[in-house]
């Protein structure tokens, strides 16, 4: 059995965009660079999919070039990250997308998939995002692990994080790390998760 | 000139109630009195939006609160208060005061004064209102780890993005952690 790690950039007050879509408060999109050798699989929404393609393809392509999304060139952790996704299989759950053109990635139709890719063997499951898929896998109880990289501001309003949970979730810390630019790493495991 | 802190008690998905004003999820432990005792310690002045206001005063003063938590009620109860109301006609609470008038003056007029910390506890819209006129000083947020789904959201109203300065992360053995931040002027 594989275990899935969500692993998500937050606002303080628990959104993942601005009220009309807003990303430009995540100045790296890569600040848990220690994520990657935990695991092999990486699995996304279809809605975020064509966008992630694109970021991270972009990088590849042209690494000292000036990102359309962000207006500045990549970091180093992201260029690091983007030849590490280029390396990693990448599945998504959607319903409309067709076959994306990465070639590490794969797309799935149904939530029994994902399951199906928990039973295996091997490194943890990568979940990407975004909000509909990581609510989904937490209510089917398929989340083992929360890792909330939380940006120093407030919005008051946006899109929340967990706005399709559907009850409460009782959760353990595991650590809350600083690290620099003001940023906080919270780690939780869920009941789901196997105990250690 | 002396420092304003607002305290808020919020889940992991970032809210300091449930959709129906649900507040059995905070962790309250030893660790938590603690805490609450050394920083009720500090403060000169509590201050009250109305909602939060109604909650704590018919907790604060009963014989539960003085069972359960004896420190923190005596300082509660013994600490000079504030109130912002419009609608309320009296705050019975001991030592508390209601005002009806101008919040930005009161609090801009009161933070000149010397004494003790003000904090906020609780009381959001206040909160939101406090961070808009660059009055708070410090962002306290003791986030519980707990997901509820649905909620009212901690800071719900602000006017817009509101950087922060992180000054410290503290954990505690019930899972809880305390993050604190400067906000940044508007």
């Amino acid at each position: 059995m594989k275990k899935m790690i969500a692993a998500l950039h937050v606002t303080l007050d628990g959104f993942i965009e601005g009220p009309k879509g807003e990303l430009d408060w995540v100045q790296n999109w890569n600040s848990d660079s220690e994520l990657a050798s935990e695991v092999d699989t990486c699995v996304l929404g279809g809605g975020m999919y064509p966008g992630y393609e694109q970021y991270w393809t972009s990088i590849l392509a042209d690494p000292a070039g000036v990102l359309e999304f962000t207006g500045r060139p990549p970091t180093q952790g992201e260029i690091d990250y983007a030849s590490w996704a280029d390396q990693t299989p990448h599945v998504v759950l959607s319903t409309t997308l067709t076959q994306p053109t990465w070639k590490t990635a794969r797309v799935v139709r149904g939530v029994e998939d994902v399951r199906a890719l928990k039973a295996g063997a091997g490194k943890a499951i990568f979940v990407v995002g975004g909000a509909g898929l990581v609510s989904t896998l937490i209510n089917l109880d398929l989340i083992d692990e929360l890792r909330l990289t939380v940006h120093p501001l407030v919005l008051g309003r946006g899109k929340p994080l967990f706005k399709d949970v559907t009850e409460r979730h009782q959760l353990q810390l595991i650590a809350a790390e600083p690290k620099d630019s003001d940023l906080v790493v919270l780690n939780y495991r869920t009941q789901g998760g196997p105990a250690e | 000139m002396r420092k304003l802190f607002a305290f808020m008690v919020t889940t992991l998905d970032g809210y300091y109630e449930g959709q129906n004003q649900e507040f059995d999820w905070p962790n309250v432990d030893d660790a938590f009195l603690d805490f609450s005792v050394n920083q009720l310690r500090e403060v000169g002045v509590l201050l009250f939006g109305r909602v939060t206001y109604e909650g704590m005063a018919a907790y604060w003063p009963s014989d539960d609160a003085r069972k359960n938590a004896p420190e923190v009620a005596d300082l509660m109860n013994s600490i000079p208060k504030l109130v912002f109301s419009t609608t309320l006609t009296e705050a019975r609470w001991q030592n508390t005061t209601l005002v009806t008038d101008d919040v930005e003056a009161t609090v801009s007029s009161l933070k000149d004064k010397p004494g003790g910390d003000l904090a906020v506890f609780g009381s959001s819209r206040l909160t939101v209102g406090l961070i808009g006129h660059g009055l708070v000083d410090e962002l306290r947020v003791m986030v519980n780890p707990v997901l509820l789904g649905v909620g009212h959201s901690l800071l719900s109203g602000l006017a817009g993005c509101v950087r922060l300065e992180l000054l410290r992360a503290t954990t505690y053995r019930s899972g809880n952690v305390l993050l604190c931040y400067h906000p940044d002027q508007p």
